[in-house]
């Protein structure tokens, strides 16, 4: 269901959200025509397991003066994105988990509150999106031989993080104590387009560390080659 | 046993972050090692004592190198190394391990030190066994240099020498008089280079050009998020 962007924005902000902006390093304003950016994002969007990051509706994108986006709803996925003409692009979504309540996919059970998870699969799953879009997005017009890529996590403080893989099991409780986490690199599109998983895995790593957690890098990419494969 | 309070590890870039209060948890060090071999910023030892005067001293050197090492290093106390280089964890005997303290770890270090070496000594457990891990951070001014003369093993070499700038090759992973290898001393020199001209143009005021000019485009590309960001 296509939404308005502040109406959304807004409803988003109510719970946990995931912020991505990925940009070249160098501010070019008009890097790319504006009747190009639908269709340069579109070709970039990432389709790992079935819901494509970003999610692009084929009709009707918003197009304003310097960018073009689209704000969505579908069951419990929420977003909305705009990628501008200097490149930039950013992706406010929700968690998952947290709109369970209005998804008949994935209904809420008796005991489900929002606001109080963080799956660890779920993670690394859209970090590996998102370093795979941005590796796309490196080699398009709108990319830079240097990018940003920018992840912030909002209303995590109290939240557990949880394993959401039936395959697996965590024996801690790992427990975030800050409201937002952050995390940002700047990187070559050279190791970008090279190494999105690996990179993906250290993003990862650093959301995980807010919650006292360190997985080594085995179980990382076991985790990470099980959502691969899934 | 830990013997500091739990703090965060960034296990992905471990060369970056320091606290004197860092502690390596068992879960933090399995990760450490979790490559198997010894790596530019890890090194292994066998778990003996602190008083085996030559396995004291080739902490000393190892950490020597680890110092002049962009982003440091570590050395881990009770993994001896099996021929082909994988770790074989043995542990260090519990007789062994209160010799490794933190603070006659730091003094036994930086007797051989000039400058100074940001040491940070954790002990941890895994499956019964116990193993010293020795955080060692990269020299914040100056390389450093060695300022006292090693011992000399039966038929082997001295262990360091007075005088002496050590690094980690970037050839293999061992410390090694850094000017001995062109490749190892160009690296130190550019990381010691780069230090003094960011002090310096802090110390006028000025930015690097580059630096200024990404500060305003981070300026103008947020100021394109508006309230989305």
């Amino acid at each position: 269901m296509r939404m308005e962007a502040p109406a959304l924005f807004a409803k988003i902000k109510t719970r946990g959200s995931l912020t991505v902006v990925i940009r070249p390093a160098t501010f070019v304003e008009e890097r790319v025509p504006r009747a190009e950016l639908f269709e340069l994002l579109s070709r970039c969007k990432v389709s790992l397991r079935g819901w494509d990051f970003p999610h692009v509706d084929r009709e009707n994108p918003q197009i304003d003066v310097d960018w073009v986006g689209q704000a969505y709803q579908s069951e419990h996925m929420l977003e909305l994105w705009r990628i501008h003409r200097s490149g930039q692009f950013v992706s406010i979504s929700g968690i998952p988990s947290d709109w369970r309540d209005e998804s008949s996919f994935w209904p809420a059970t008796k005991a489900w509150q929002p606001n109080t998870v963080l799956g660890m699969m779920e993670v690394i799953a859209r970090l590996t999106e998102v370093t795979e879009f941005a590796a796309r997005l490196s080699q398009t017009p709108a990319g830079d031989e240097q990018m940003y890529l920018s992840v912030k996590l909002g209303m995590m403080a109290g939240r557990f993080l949880v394993m959401d893989s039936p395959r697996r099991s965590s024996l801690y409780e790992h427990r975030a104590s800050v409201a937002a986490i952050p995390v940002q690199r700047s990187i070559s599109r050279v190791d970008l387009v090279t190494n999105p998983r690996e990179i993906a895995l250290q993003l990862a790593g650093e959301v995980y560390s807010f919650f006292g957690w360190a997985p080594t890098p085995q179980i990382a990419h076991d985790m990470q080659r099980e959502f691969l494969s899934q | 046993v830990q013997s500091r309070p739990a703090q965060a590890l960034d296990l992905g870039r471990f060369s970056t972050r320091f606290s004197p209060e860092l502690c390596v948890t068992e879960e933090q060090f399995l990760a450490l090692i979790s490559v198997g071999r010894e790596t530019e910023s890890l090194e292994a030892k066998p778990g003996g004592a602190r008083s085996d005067q030559f396995l004291a001293a080739r902490v000393v050197r190892a950490a020597l190198g680890m110092a002049n090492h962009e982003g440091g290093g570590w050395i881990v106390i009770g993994i001896e190394e099996e021929p082909d280089g994988t770790f074989d964890l043995v542990g260090v005997p519990e007789a062994n391990l209160a010799g490794w303290n933190h603070d006659d770890v730091s003094a036994m270090i930086n007797g051989c030190a000039q400058p100074h070496i940001a040491v940070e000594t954790s002990h941890v457990q895994t499956d019964g066994r116990g193993f010293v891990v020795v955080r060692l951070q990269e020299f914040i001014d100056v390389p450093v240099i060695c300022k006292a003369q090693g011992p000399t093993p039966p038929g082997d070499r001295q262990i360091y020498r007075k005088d002496v700038c050590y690094a980690r090759s970037r050839r293999k992973p061992e410390t090694i008089e850094a000017m001995s290898d062109a490749t190892t001393w160009r690296t130190l020199i550019d990381l010691a280079g780069n230090k003094a001209a960011t002090r310096a143009l802090k110390l006028v005021g000025v930015q690097a050009p580059a630096a200024a000019a990404q500060e305003r485009d981070a300026e103008r590309f947020a100021a394109q998020l508006g309230d989305l960001a």
